[in-house]
């Protein structure tokens, strides 16, 4: 007797859970929708803005800005993009095991410091003594330009004064809720043009004003603060699609032992009402015989 | 053969804000306005806040530009900047009090102080949504 009101209490529980996982499914699809909307929006203006820096740099064949210097490198900085809450499946884990094996690979020596954001990946390099030494965990629920401009000027700052010779961004790349791929990107020294991008320039006599100089230096900022943004918005669909995804498993889970339970449930009922109609049938054939 | 329209693309962070061709712009350059016709010699330039006024024929769209740059080819403009609306996208009453408030700090700051600066320029930008929004409804502006 004592089980069967056991199960009983575990299919309403179960219930209960299966109700939370489902209104999260509901927020996460929701969230996730926009996010999405977002980061598709924000990629012209992103590549927009690196070709115009491509287009320069080919034109002026200006490489001396400094930013674009490259230095030997000692101290690196990352920038890690993990999010403030759990229950997102592997999300954070994965971009953390990511920045992990990164991080392992780096030559013996290097003086690493880490900017994050997200709570999730500041608590984790924290209890491992990691320097973290910014940290914009418990932002508000939206990433937003005016904070990704923030962190834009402290490592740009970092870069000029010499206190970091390479800034990495570790990010997860969002193509769908299910196929999330974690990323490193090198921001610093900004180095525009790669094999696969070179264009060729349009020809004929450019004029730059005020000045190329001018020009670059404040395209650069705006390369940094652009490219800082998308990693945001990446990460924030990243981690709306892998909530999504991670709950609708739970939904499906719950359901599924429900079932069970529930199966189970009437099994026990029907062995118990069995087993009273034969006591019954017991005491009127003893009662017939009498 | 002689172009009679380019094609313009107005960028911002959040969005393609305006794609089409064009016949003429104007737009807010650092150093005053700037006309862009068709086969323009190739360059590229400083936005500053500022209207930009987009001629296809008769035709005459306006837009609110903030910081941002241009950079021009023959047959094509493509504008990145930080916010970039259409009239019908301005929040009147926003722009209002961004503006109010933006006064409000002048009066209170010194005029060497960095947060001036910025009260200057988020001033700039709350006139120049004004500008293109009272264009758009043109009963606001008699009211005024």
């Amino acid at each position: 007797m004592e089980n069967i009101l056991g199960i009983k209490r575990r299919i309403k529980s179960v219930k209960e859970i299966r109700h939370i996982t489902g209104a999260m499914k509901m927020v996460a699809t929701t969230k996730l929708r926009k996010a999405q909307e977002r980061v598709e929006s924000s990629r012209p203006f992103a590549r927009k803005i690196n070709e115009m820096l491509i287009d320069i740099s080919q034109l002026a064949g200006l490489h001396l800005h400094p930013l674009m210097e490259c230095r030997d490198v000692r101290r690196i900085c990352l920038v890690l993009f993990t999010s403030d809450q759990g229950l997102s499946g592997a999300y954070n884990a994965n971009v953390i095991r990511h920045a992990r094996s990164f991080l392992n690979q780096l030559p013996p020596g290097r003086e690493v410091s880490i900017l994050t954001v997200g709570r999730k990946g500041r608590d984790y390099f924290q209890r491992r003594n990691y320097r973290i030494s910014w940290d914009f965990s418990g932002r508000s629920q939206l990433p937003t330009f005016a904070l990704s401009a923030q962190i834009a000027g402290i490592i740009a700052e970092q870069y000029r004064t010499q206190e970091c010779d390479e800034v990495y961004l570790i990010y997860t790349r969002f193509y769908s809720p299910h196929h999330l791929e974690p990323r490193t990107f090198r921001l610093l020294p900004v180095l525009p043009v790669t094999e696969e991008q070179v264009r060729p320039a349009i020809r004929g006599s450019w004029s730059f004003e005020p000045s190329p100089e001018a020009i670059v230096e404040h395209l650069i900022q705006r390369y940094i603060e652009t490219e800082i943004y998308r990693a945001f918005l990446e990460a924030d669909a990243s981690e709306k699609g892998a909530r999504l995804a991670a709950m609708t498993t739970a939904s499906d889970n719950a359901d599924e032992l429900i079932t069970k339970l529930i199966h189970r449930f009437n099994h026990y009922r029907q062995s118990i009402i069995t087993n009273q109609l034969t006591e019954l049938m017991g005491g009127v054939e003893s009662l017939v015989k009498k | 053969m002689e172009r009679r329209t380019f094609h313009l693309e107005v960028v911002t962070p959040q969005k393609i804000e305006y794609s089409a061709d064009v016949t003429m712009i104007i737009a807010p350059a650092y150093d005053g306005y700037l006309g862009i016709l068709p086969s323009h010699l190739p360059m590229v330039t400083k936005l500053t806040t500022g209207v930009l006024r987009i001629f296809n024929g008769e035709q005459e769209v306006k837009m609110a530009v903030s910081e941002g740059f241009m950079e021009v080819t023959p047959e094509k403009v493509i504008i990145l900047a930080e916010a970039a609306e259409l009239p019908e996208e301005i929040d009147i009453p926003r722009a209002l009090a961004a503006k109010r408030r933006a006064e409000e700090q002048l009066a209170a700051l010194a005029a060497w102080d960095a947060r001036a600066v910025r009260a200057q320029a988020s001033l700039q930008r709350a006139l120049t949504r004004l500008k293109v929004a009272a264009h758009h409804q043109p009963g606001e502006k008699s009211e005024e």
